[in-house]
């Protein structure tokens, strides 16, 4: 029984077909990554995923529920978390009120208006903190973050969530060599630690062998490989496609 | 049929000082993102200028285009003079900030102008060319109407080929976006002081040609500049042809809203403001503006030492203060509460409110007509006004909640403007301009008492709220709204939540007002309230959770001071303000974390 279904997925912008009838499935506590060249559709077939995009025709299921056309609020509700290509966090706010806003919406304490949040739901917020790795940093505020630890962050908001499913739109984009190492060891951790299963955008060929255990090439909109790493990595088509044919 | 047509007539003649106003004003707004507050005092110094130079020369046809081109030139060269020296130390900072010290040129200028020309309305000789009628339709048309109505196409299709030259095309690279055109190498210092000299001057040309109509007078600057807010709103920010459009609209609906229901004109034009950003959140034109990411600051906390401390101190006051500082003293506290219901809005929400006067203007007419109607005691009448207001306040909320920034800010002000309306013309529950008057303490022990503890539990209430869950989600929400919402919160009912809170907080400061001055009038609701407002809370400093409660002392002390004390009140304020703009961007609470 898979988690994720998704099928027939097709959306068009201005006639152009940017994704097109793409089908895949992903099973709980597997790490899939989508990955192709540039205009692929990835970031759309993503946005369909998260909420932010209606379908123009196909299919998502969550546990066989459908999650197409609903907002991203109810797909979160529903058990999916998210990080964004671009790291986003609350600024102004410390590391650890970061993580006590993601934990004081999942426990449904956000309405209490006349206690301090300063003492509400502090263990849960320190556990999570020390889970990802920034109990160091709890009281620095984010604007004053490195990118890595951003990320970080990132994943701890979407951690605070505990979810089935795990969106990460290329977690390791615009950081350095020696930054994504940690990151992607963190999130193949943290999957096998709660059994959460992780759909990934990848840029970076290294971090998707390094953790996928199923890989998705998608190009021109549609999906061209599917397979374990090592299969799809000698695949002929992907090489096309990422070399260019012809 | 003949009254439609002299009817549009009127309204398009109308419309035209309307454009030349407000295409000024979207221009400089596209360039220089700033919201230029004094563009009504443009106007008016363009109107004095052109009756000095006007009544000077030969009532002739040429004589006039002269004498009101040169009006129009002198006001490009303030203009010039105003940017250099000023707004452009102000472009890096907040919008916020923006506002505030170039209100606070309004009222240097209100000031000089009274100075130079004196408090009377200045009416210009009418030559009979300027007098003379023309037969439309068997009725007798004003011909300076119709050349007024030739005009306005003229200058924009002027605007429209200036548009078209290289220095257009460097605006329309700036308005479409700074960033890209300053790294293409735009010098925006020298176009920003050059669309700052066409902008004034445009302004300079519309008072100048409303003269033969209507004489110069000290009030244009605030009339002029709500309406062309409304229509560069309207019209979309900084869109040219929208401000046109809509200027057409307003213009048409004024001429046929004065005959056919002259007491909700007010209330029609803002209505139609409300329609359109509701429909098209962005104006007619649909120009989305690219406002600056915001820079958000975690706040300082309330030092709690010296809030108990001066709790203490304001508890023990009857004992040792005078009658009249104890009176300024009431008149803190409520301006206290009032800044940090506006500061829960702007600070931790995010969220500029220009008319945050409608909630304190709800709570004090909440508050009247609970004792004049209902015969309630003052216990119960200070319950109502937050009720009310804060009632209210949360359906309006649920309304606007989704609108950004500076289009929120002139929904809110439409708002403040149709409570202001209402009040002043529904005479016969508010009492019109005459108000509601003789509405005295009633409770139990003395008045300052009741003020000191509804206040201070107020704020006390609304900190505490600040620092709650959800206090916290509120700020995230702010910070970034889409992250917001994929942890779970609902940034849109949050905000709405917000709106209430800050409405009643604000509407609780009206009731209490009701009583200290023992009367109500429409002035609750107007502008300059929710410019107070947003004052108080920029001089305390928006990333200080004492930051309302300093700006209220400070800015009720330096209001009643000048006020008492120096006859030209304006100018001093306005000095004042631009003095701390600069010097201390933060606000005063700021001061002490200065290098």
């Amino acid at each position: 029984m898979s988690l994720l279904t998704v099928s027939g997925l097709t959306r068009s912008f201005d006639g152009n077909r940017v994704v097109d009838d793409v089908s895949f499935t992903v099973a709980p506590g597997q790490i899939v990554a989508l990955i192709g060249p540039n205009g692929a559709g990835k970031s759309t077939c993503f946005n369909m995923l998260n909420g932010q995009l209606r379908p123009d025709s196909g299919t998502i299921r969550l546990d066989g529920q459908r999650i197409d056309g609903l907002t991203p609020r109810r797909i979160w509700q529903r058990g999916v978390g998210r990080g964004f290509q671009i790291a986003a966090v609350f600024a102004s706010r410390s590391v650890r009120d970061n993580v006590r806003a993601a934990l004081l919406a999942r426990h449904g304490q956000i309405w209490r208006l006349f206690r301090p949040a300063e003492t509400t739901l502090t263990t849960q917020t320190d556990a999570l903190l020390t889970r990802i790795g920034l109990s160091d940093l709890a009281d620095r505020t984010c604007g004053t973050l490195a990118y890595g630890d951003v990320k970080r962050l990132e994943l701890a908001l979407a951690m605070a969530n505990e979810p089935r499913l795990l969106l990460l739109d290329e977690p390791t984009a615009g950081m350095t060599e020696a930054d994504r190492r940690p990151i992607a060891d963190l999130i193949r951790a943290l999957a096998r630690q709660t059994g959460c299963a992780v759909l990934l955008t990848e840029h970076d060929t290294d971090t998707v062998f390094r953790i996928a255990d199923h890989v998705l090439v998608m190009d021109k909109g549609r999906l061209i490989a599917a397979g374990p790493p090592d299969r799809v990595r000698n695949d002929p088509a992907v090489r096309a496609a990422y070399l260019g044919s012809e | 049929m003949t009254f439609l047509a002299i009817q549009f007539l009127t309204g398009l003649a109308g419309s035209v000082t309307l454009f030349l106003t407000a295409a000024g004003l979207t221009v400089i707004f596209g360039v220089t993102r700033i919201v230029n507050f004094a563009h009504g005092s443009l106007f008016m110094i363009g109107a004095y200028l052109g009756w000095s130079i006007l009544s000077r020369l030969p009532h002739t046809p040429e004589c006039f285009v002269i004498g009101v081109l040169a009006a129009a030139l002198l006001t490009a060269c303030i203009g010039v003079v105003l940017e250099m020296t000023l707004l452009r130390r102000l472009y890096a900072t907040t919008p916020l900030l923006q506002l505030l010290a170039t209100f606070a040129v309004m009222l240097i200028i209100q000031d000089l102008t009274l100075l130079i020309w004196g408090p009377n309305d200045l009416a210009l000789a009418r030559p009979p060319w300027l007098r003379a009628f023309v037969p439309i339709l068997g009725e007798r048309f004003p011909r300076y109407d119709l050349i007024l109505i030739g005009i306005g196409p003229l200058v924009l299709a002027a605007l429209l080929l200036l548009l078209r030259s290289r220095f257009g095309m460097l605006i329309r690279a700036c308005t479409e976006n700074r960033q890209i055109a300053a790294a293409l190498g735009i010098d925006q210092r020298r176009l920003s002081t050059a669309i700052f000299a066409l902008g004034a001057g445009l302004a300079g040309l519309g008072g100048a040609l409303v003269l033969p109509d209507v004489s110069a007078n000290l009030q244009m600057d605030m009339a002029v500049i709500v309406e062309a807010f409304v229509v560069v709103v309207i019209g979309g920010m900084g869109s040219l042809a929208g401000a046109f459009l809509a200027s057409l609209l307003i213009g048409l609906l004024q001429a046929f809203g004065l005959v056919l229901i002259p007491k909700a004109t007010l209330v029609l034009i803002f209505v139609i403001m409300a329609v359109v950003l509701t429909l098209r959140p962005a104006g007619l034109t649909g120009v989305t503006v690219d406002e600056a990411p915001p820079n958000p600051k975690p706040f300082l906390a309330a030092p709690r030492v010296l809030g108990w401390l001066g709790l203490a101190l304001a508890a023990t006051a009857p004992v040792w203060l005078p009658a009249y500082p104890l009176a300024v003293l009431t008149e803190m506290l409520i301006a206290a509460l009032f800044a940090s219901a506006l500061f829960l809005l702007i600070g931790h929400g995010g969220m500029i409110s220009f008319g945050h006067a409608a909630w304190f203007g709800l709570g004090a007419y909440g508050a009247a007509l609970a004792t004049t109607c209902l015969a309630a005691p003052m216990p119960l009448a200070l319950l109502a006004a937050p009720i009310l207001a804060g009632g209210v306040a949360a359906a309006f909320g649920a309304f606007v909640v989704r609108l950004s920034g500076i289009y929120l800010a002139m929904l809110t002000l439409a708002f403040a403007q149709i409570v202001w309306a209402a009040a002043t013309q529904w005479s016969a529950l508010t009492g019109g301009d005459d108000g509601i008057l003789g509405l005295w303490p009633s409770g139990p022990g003395p008045f300052y008492l009741w003020v000191l503890a509804l206040t201070a539990g107020g704020i006390w209430l609304l900190a505490r709220i600040a620092a709650s869950p959800y206090g916290l989600a509120l700020i995230a929400a702010r910070d970034n709204a889409a992250r917001a919402r994929t942890i779970g919160l609902s940034p849109e009912h949050l905000r709405i939540m917000a709106f209430a809170i800050s409405g009643a907080a604000a509407g609780l400061a009206g009731g209490l007002t009701a009583f200290r001055t023992g009367s109500v009038f429409p002035g609750y609701a107007g502008v300059d309230k929710s410019v107070d407002g947003l004052l108080t809370v920029l001089l305390g400093g928006m990333d200080a959770a004492a930051g309302p409660v300093i700006g209220a002392i400070a800015y009720t002390g330096l209001y009643d001071l000048l006020l008492q004390t120096v006859p030209l009140w304006r100018l001093a304020l306005g000095m004042t303000i631009l003095a701390l703009v600069l010097a201390f961007p933060a606000g005063l609470a700021g001061i002490r974390r200065r290098p």
